[in-house]
């Protein structure tokens, strides 16, 4: 048995008044009779024959102290107590499914804080409880506390993200926990987790409920329109439901829909050219809200600019002009000399003495030191090319095969990160400084069958992709609660960021973390000759959380018998309540009767 | 029969109406007079009433006015005519007059009062020689002997002057009643601490026809108390603290009427007359009542 309110033993000193004024009541008023003989009688048989007539005489003071301390007892909220736990950490699913509605208004994650109230309200009053907040990060909401009142409060406070939850991380740190309090129950509160791990209490909240979701918005510009293509994903039934296109948040366009079950299907809308945001949301909410709307933007045409400066090189003309929106312009070596205000240099078997102040270089076959990376002496290795180990090269190499590539001879590099490399040797370096970045490559294209291997394209490619970054490539693909490090111009001198609310936010560090938000946001970029550029994207929940059909199973540590039936306390607040409730009844009663 | 305005202490209680009525009633006794004066009531002596008796041979000296010259014709002897002696009753009454019996609504001891002097107005109507006893506290007041009808106003100022008080404490040598036989009528409320056996066997032992006529006020019956209440002894000013309620009301109920049903079955055993009367409104009405169907008066 606990007190989950000892504070409510305050309420015992409504005993003193009542005693007080039972006292003050004995104050009796005189009363003449002509004889006590027969009251003397009365009260010595009643006392001889009863001895527990005194007590019945005042039996309405009883009634009444027995209400009183019925009712402290009720203000104290005693409990019996289920499971010890001793040492408790609570880990809080607060992924963007925990929103789902599972009962009426209440949500998955209403109903894991009423599991967590009720295992809480079980608990011994000594027992020390954690609260981790699983979400994209996770957070300690409260540590080692004994305190259910502020652990309560901790639970109360939680809420879902649009985000996924980042439970294992949660996990490993209750587990690193463990280490040194062997006897840490870990209860993780989740809709979805499939993992069956045994050293872990699994409290699955929520149903297996039908959900619609738009789970990608495309925009094509035509002629005179663009066209918004959105898929719809439809987890559950057939259903027929209506569709609302906004643009620049004004409606622009209404589509009936006929959902298929458990089928995806997409959806054509029709937006005015000079939007410049699309939106489409699904005109009736349903199980989950967070992915019944979707947002686009419509990007900018990229105006970026390639310097090839080249004697003549058909190979890396036609590998620069793959790639569209792009606009190359070619000159000889000697004109090139002072060429500015170009994104990308591109120098073949080239390098001017004075390199430009601002944008990114691809060296090929540099004839000197170049921001940071040395050429060696030509020398000529038969081994084959590798690609290096460094976190920049799997970015570069991807989808290179490397296979039958023959150089007559390369400059080993030195300096900055091994991208490709022969033998011991630096074929290709990669490098960033002051926010410009460089790739070297050690060898004349024209001593090697490189280009006419299909890596050289794709090669081409990733360099170009990690040489002139989109400031929205780099973020299409991410998702609520993401941190967000946009590739800014090396000019930036100020960037800033609107939020889907409104509020404007300086961007510290280049990192975006306050990404809860599902829409628009605008990231203002200032340069430092004062030119603004303004890259709008938006931000949803990641399209996992949109199942709500599938449900993990509930299960208890294993590993500890202890715990392996989970019995939670009962209050008995609501008991002593009704006891109350008689003994008013039976003290009105008395009065009434006047016993 | 009308008497003169008399001063308002001795301002008789009972009305004139009431009086004519008693005019019609008496006194009844279950015992013939014995040993008093002439009177109107038979004795068992012979004397010179009207009422006859028996016969017996005239002998010498006796009065030759009472010889049957109708006998001496027939027989030829001399035979002496007897008559009934009549005499008076002595009648003792005797009221409590402590603390107690100034409570109630009506009042007991003007109730009392009422009773004793109804009684006294018969007494006297009846020949017979009335005492007045008081209870009044630790000593008892006793009026004169009062006897003929013209005795009544006496008898009514003398109660006029007692005013209940003290504790009641009946002891017969504080009585000192004449002696022989005669009616004693208590009237009284019978709340005596130290018990009410003592002094009736007293009255017993002194050949007296005793009639207990007790008075309650409902109050006493059936008392009407809230709460908890510091009960005042009227007589003694003890105190004793109750908490009233349905259940003791009700045991007191069954207490009083215990000690009722004892007293009753006192009364039966010894032969003593019990009447119990709880004063009302029209109380004259209501002692006509009680005491006709009781036998006292008749």
């Amino acid at each position: 048995m606990q007190w989950l309110n000892p504070m409510g033993a305050w309420a015992f000193l409504a005993l003193i008044p009542v005693i007080a004024l039972y006292l003050l009541r004995k104050r009796a008023a005189r009363v003449n009779v002509p004889s006590l003989l027969l009251w003397r009688k009365t009260i010595e048989q009643t006392e001889s024959n009863k001895p527990f007539e005194k007590l019945k005489s005042q039996l309405l003071l009883w009634l009444q102290l027995l209400l009183v301390i019925l009712l402290a007892l009720a203000l104290m909220r005693p409990a019996t107590v289920g499971n010890r736990y001793g040492e408790v950490a609570m880990i809080f699913d607060l992924s963007a499914s925990m929103q789902t509605l599972a009962d009426g208004n209440q949500t998955r994650l209403d109903q894991a804080k009423e599991e967590a109230y009720q295992i809480l309200g079980s608990m011994h009053q000594d027992d020390v409880v954690t609260i981790l907040a699983a979400g994209q990060s996770f957070t300690q909401a409260i540590t080692r506390s004994s305190d259910h009142a502020a652990v309560k409060r901790a639970i109360a406070g939680l809420t879902a993200q649009n985000s996924q939850a980042d439970v294992e991380g949660a996990l490993s740190l209750t587990r690193a926990m463990r280490r040194d309090l062997s006897s840490l129950d870990i209860m993780l509160f989740t809709d979805q987790y499939s993992i069956q791990a045994t050293d872990l209490t699994l409290i699955s909240v929520g149903q297996s409920v039908s959900n619609r979701s738009i789970i990608s918005l495309r925009l094509s510009e035509q002629e005179d329109q663009i066209i918004a293509f959105a898929q719809v994903q439809n987890r559950g039934d057939a259903i027929e439901c209506e569709m609302l296109c906004y643009a620049d948040g004004a409606l622009c366009d209404i589509r009936t829909v006929s959902l298929e079950a458990n089928a995806t299907q997409s959806v054509r809308f029709t937006v005015p050219s000079i939007a410049t945001n699309v939106m489409v949301s699904f005109s009736k909410g349903d199980a989950l809200s967070a992915d019944d709307v979707r947002y686009a933007v419509k990007q900018p045409e990229n105006t970026k600019t390639i310097l090839l400066a080249s004697d003549g090189n058909v190979f890396l003309e036609q590998a620069l002009s793959l790639r569209e929106g792009y606009t190359t312009v070619k000159s000889l070596p000697a004109d090139a000399v002072n060429a500015a205000d170009f994104d990308l240099y591109v120098y073949d078997g080239f390098l001017p003495e004075i390199l430009p102040q601002s944008g990114s270089i691809l060296s090929i076959a540099p004839t000197g030191y170049i921001l940071g990376i040395t050429p060696g002496d030509e020398r000529s290795d038969s081994s084959a090319i590798r690609k290096s180990s460094s976190a920049i090269s799997a970015q570069l190499t991807a989808n290179l095969l490397l296979s039958d590539i023959a150089i007559q001879k390369y400059m080993p590099l030195t300096g900055g990160d091994s991208i490709l490399s022969i033998g011991n040797q630096t074929l290709l370096a990669a490098d960033e400084q002051n926010n410009r970045r460089i790739a070297v490559l050690g060898f004349d294209l024209h001593d090697s069958n490189f280009p006419l291997k299909a890596d050289f394209p794709i090669l081409i490619q990733n360099l170009l992709s990690y040489l002139l970054p989109d400031t929205t490539a780099s973020i299409l693909s991410a998702s609520c609660g993401e941190y967000i490090s946009p590739v800014l111009d090396d000019r930036t001198v100020d960037v800033s960021v609107r939020m889907p609310d409104g509020q404007t936010v300086q961007l510290v560090g280049g990192v975006l973390t306050g990404t809860k938000q599902i829409g628009l946001y605008t990231i203002s970029e200032t340069l430092d000759n004062g030119e603004t550029r303004a890259t709008a994207f938006a931000l949803h929940p990641p399209l996992t959380e949109g199942d709500t059909q599938t449900i993990s199973e509930s299960y208890t540590n294993a590993a500890d018998p202890a715990s392996s039936t989970l019995t939670t306390g009962r209050e008995w607040t609501p008991y002593l309540l009704l006891l109350c409730f008689i003994v008013l009844m039976l003290e009105w009663e008395v009065s009434r009767r006047g016993v | 029969m009308i008497f003169s305005q008399p001063s308002h202490a001795g301002e008789p209680m009972l009305s004139d109406a009431f009086l004519n009525r008693l005019d019609l009633l008496s006194l009844r006794m279950k015992h013939p007079a014995s040993g008093g004066s002439g009177g109107l009531r038979r004795s068992k002596a012979l004397g010179s009433s009207v009422e006859f008796s028996d016969f017996r041979e005239y002998a010498a000296g006796d009065d030759i006015r009472r010889l049957d010259w109708n006998a001496y014709a027939r027989f030829d002897r001399l035979f002496l005519k007897l008559f009934m002696e009549e005499q008076e009753q002595r009648v003792n009454i005797i009221v409590d007059g402590s603390a107690s019996m100034d409570f109630g609504e009506p009042n007991k001891w003007e109730s009392a009062k009422k009773l004793a002097e109804m009684l006294c107005y018969l007494s006297l109507c009846g020949g017979d020689r009335v005492m007045l006893y008081v209870i009044n506290g630790p000593k008892i007041v006793s009026s004169r002997a009062l006897s003929g009808r013209q005795s009544y106003p006496a008898a009514s100022e003398f109660l006029a002057r007692i005013t209940p008080s003290g504790q009641a404490e009946l002891t017969l040598p504080a009585l000192s009643l004449p002696q022989g036989r005669g009616l004693s009528v208590l009237i009284s409320d019978m709340l005596y601490e130290a018990g009410y056996e003592r002094p009736l066997q007293s009255l017993l032992y002194r050949k007296q026809e005793i009639s207990v006529l007790q008075l309650w006020s409902h109050e006493e019956w059936e008392p009407t108390l809230d709460d908890t209440v510091e009960l005042v002894d009227s007589e003694t000013n003890q105190t004793h603290v109750v908490t009233t309620n349905f259940d003791l009301l009700k045991r007191y109920r069954q207490t009083a009427a215990a000690y009722l049903a004892e007293l009753q079955q006192y009364c039966r055993s010894h032969a003593i007359t019990h009447a119990f009367m709880m004063p009302e409104p029209n109380f004259e009405d209501q002692l006509l009542r009680e005491l006709s169907q009781l036998g006292l008066i008749g």
